[in-house]
């Protein structure tokens, strides 16, 4: 599972020994959450598919998910690969498989 | 990490539908762009036709400076309201638009009207001259699924 943020984001992340992804208000009107997704940094098209500014794919953190999942995915096509947790979303170190610059 | 509102359509899905929402489109953007969603370049409506019928995620764009726009820069304010991100599952339709108060939200919403009016997306009307791409798909009216099966459109709430 990976999030995509870009400097700030990525420094304020990492600053912590255990990653928390804050829940927030995302534009329009989806639901209160911290969002992820199962796509790649290489994915074609990605920022269209997500419907961000493509600065905001400048850094990613990637993690295992918890089995089962505690994550949800967003209703419609694109919960083939967009997933949210309603509030605050922490991964523990032993979760955390990298992060840093996608070169997107 | 997320943007634009999804509108989710339940119905069973057939190649037709996918022309007839590019079609509405058209009829306020005739230049529009189609884009396949794995691919990186985008073509005209006319030399689309192959995607939309057979593609199950593609992207529409309002003319080539909306497409090139999107491809460098991603959502901008300025470009959020020229893309449509369209994807057909066997029995949904996910329209992804900039917001409720959009010019992609009423095209989308027009062209769920159409797919859930009782003429449908009849392949025969799209094209009454044949589209070699879709020629061998039944007319719909010759067919006896997926008109019972249509549901309001679903705009996505909090879960």
């Amino acid at each position: 599972m990976n999030h995509f943020t870009d400097l700030p984001g990525w420094n304020a992340i990492r600053s912590q020994r255990a990653w928390l992804f804050k829940a927030s208000k995302p534009p329009g009107d989806h639901p209160f959450g911290a969002y992820f997704t199962t796509l790649e940094s290489g994915e074609p098209n990605l920022a269209t598919k997500l419907r961000i500014p493509r600065e905001k794919l400048g850094y990613v953190f990637s993690f295992k998910e918890r089995e089962p999942t505690d994550l949800s995915p967003l209703p419609g096509g694109r919960g083939r690969f967009i997933f949210f947790s309603p509030k605050d979303y922490e991964v523990e170190e032993a979760r955390q498989l990298r992060s840093g610059e996608t070169n997107s | 990490m997320i943007g634009g509102k999804d509108i989710v359509f339940s119905k069973q899905t057939e190649p037709a539908d996918r022309i007839l929402i590019v079609q509405e489109f058209r009829k306020i953007w005739p230049n529009l762009l189609v884009q396949d969603g794995a691919a990186e370049g985008s073509l005209a409506f006319d030399d689309a036709l192959g995607i939309v019928a057979s593609a199950d995620e593609f992207f529409v764009y309002r003319d080539d400076a909306s497409f090139k726009s999107w491809s460098e820069h991603g959502a901008l304010p300025q470009n959020d309201d020229q893309m449509v991100h369209v994807m057909v599952a066997p029995e949904e339709i996910t329209l992804v638009v900039a917001g409720p108060a959009s010019e992609t939200y009423r095209m989308a919403q027009d062209a769920v009207a159409r797919l859930d009016s009782p003429s449908g997306a009849d392949i025969g009307q799209l094209f009454p001259l044949g589209n070699p791409t879709v020629a061998n798909e039944p007319r719909s009216k010759d067919r006896a699924v997926s008109k019972g099966s249509r549901l309001p459109p679903r705009e996505e709430q909090a879960a």
